[in-house]
């Protein structure tokens, strides 16, 4: 698997368990291949992933949609960090 | 069972260790949906009703408690309704009927056709355009085609489906005026008797002079002419002969007028009506005069032809009053100068008009509207 990645054959997040993070606008955040909540409020959430801690930060946020997989926050979203030691 | 798959539920989870509950539920595959924190710091979320007890475990390990809330609207619809079979079933068996209801002609409209309108629809009866039967059974196209070939005085036909009503639209078409034939030969003849106020004379010998009286047939232009070597030439003969005609048209009214009088009795019934049929929960009352005033309303919608008439019986008595004579008087005037104004012609000069009045025998009023209008009275008469 690691070959094909490197051989760019496949996207990264098909391959193996890369996190994957769109933010549409301010107001949809989703986090796909994500390895559950570290902690959660209205005004700050913390999801694990493989790479490391992703903290979302903004007002009345709820998530939508919580799979085994994929993370959906809607809400006033106003900073997403990634906390994350990991080379690429 | 299956209403499990699609019923969500909603319920709290309180506890210190709600994230840790939640993502046990997660690693058991469950999808949770719109999980909210509350200000008492537990979390509102929604997941089928078929994972409810996986919840409880996954909760009950990390000493949360669940508690169910109210479900959301959609499935608490869905759950009345399956709880109300026969009204699914009722509802289901209504929009099956409509369905049907739709693929059928329930009425036959035919517009602007005019004196045609009678044939019209005999010949789709014939044709077996009727109501109640199947839409794809009628070749819309094909009835055209035999109607504008049927009918050639129609300018234009189209046929259509309009709801569940088949219908036929024509347009009546203009004659086209006598083409002049300028080889053929001929006099100008008297369409109506008149007394010659003008002649004039484009081609042949003019046989009449201003101030001749005319009788209707009578030559006024000879299609004849002279030649140079002093004979005669047939010749097509043209010209206009203006002539002061009378035209009279009379308007007969009764002199009396006839009332009603409500005598108190009234009658109501419910007829409920249908492309084949009529059905009412009372004969009609046997009033020897009486007033009708009837109300339709219409069942299940534009798609069925079902239709609830209230009619209302009032029954009256009938009594004969002689009419004012000077309303009489105006209104026979006015309606014989309609019918006048309605004979003249456009290119008509009016001279003169006046009204005659006369009563007959105390029960009608007779108004004669008499003009005296300029008029070219020639004709064409070919040989």
């Amino acid at each position: 698997m690691k070959t094909l990645n490197d051989l760019k054959l496949l996207p990264p997040e098909t391959v193996g368990k890369t996190p994957r993070i769109v933010l549409t606008g301010n107001c949809e955040l989703l986090i796909e291949q994500h390895r559950g909540l570290y902690s959660y409020d209205t005004h700050l959430i913390r999801v694990r992933t493989n790479r490391g801690l992703v903290t979302v930060t903004g007002e009345k946020m709820t998530i939508v949609y919580f799979g085994a997989r994929d993370l959906l926050i809607s809400g006033r979203i106003t900073g997403i960090c990634l906390e994350s030691d990991q080379p690429c | 069972m299956l209403t499990d798959r699609f019923l969500y539920l909603r319920f709290l989870i309180r506890g210190a260790n709600a994230e840790k509950a939640v993502n046990a539920i997660r690693s058991a595959h469950i999808p949770l949906h719109h999980l909210r924190r509350r200000r008492d710091r537990a979390i509102v979320c929604r997941c089928k009703k078929q994972h409810l007890c996986h919840v409880h475990d996954a909760c009950s390990r990390f000493s949360c408690s669940v508690t169910q809330l109210p479900a959301p609207f959609l499935s608490r619809l869905l759950l009345g309704l399956l709880k109300r079979k026969s009204f699914c079933i009722g509802s289901l068996v209504f929009l099956i009927v409509m369905y049907i209801a739709m693929q059928h002609v329930w009425s036959v409209q035919i517009l602007d056709a005019g004196p045609y309108e009678g044939d019209i629809r005999a010949y789709l009866v014939s044709a077996g355009v009727t109501p109640g039967i199947r839409k794809d059974e009628v070749d819309a196209e094909k009835i055209r085609a035999a109607l504008e070939w049927r009918y050639p005085q129609l300018a234009w036909i189209k046929t259509d489906f309009h709801g569940v009503s088949f219908r036929v639209t024509a347009v009546q078409g203009i004659p086209t005026p006598d083409m002049i034939d300028e080889s053929r030969t001929g006099d100008v003849v008297a369409a109506q008797d008149g007394i010659v106020h003008s002649v004039i004379t484009l081609a042949g010998t003019a046989q009449v002079k201003p101030g001749d009286f005319v009788r209707a047939g009578q030559v006024l232009i000879l299609g004849q002419e002279r030649t140079k070597d002093g004979g005669t030439k047939p010749v097509r003969a043209q010209g206009q002969i203006n002539a002061r005609i009378w035209i009279e048209k009379k308007a007969v009214l009764n002199a009396s007028e006839t009332l009603t009088l409500p005598s108190g009795n009234r009658f109501e019934r419910k007829v409920f009506v249908s492309p084949f049929f009529s059905l009412s929960d009372a004969p009609p009352p046997n009033y020897a005069s009486f007033d009708l005033e009837s109300a339709s309303h219409v069942l299940g919608g534009a798609w069925l032809p079902l239709f609830v008439t209230r009619e209302t019986y009032e029954e009256i008595t009938l009594s004969h009053v002689p009419r004012d004579t000077e309303s009489l008087r105006l209104e026979a005037a006015r309606a014989a100068e309609k019918m006048l104004l309605s004979s003249l012609k456009s290119g008509d000069v009016t001279v003169d008009k006046w009204v005659d009045y006369s009563m007959i025998e105390m029960e009608s009023y007779a108004a004669v509207a008499v003009a005296e209008v300029l008029r070219d009275i020639g004709r064409f008469s070919g040989r």
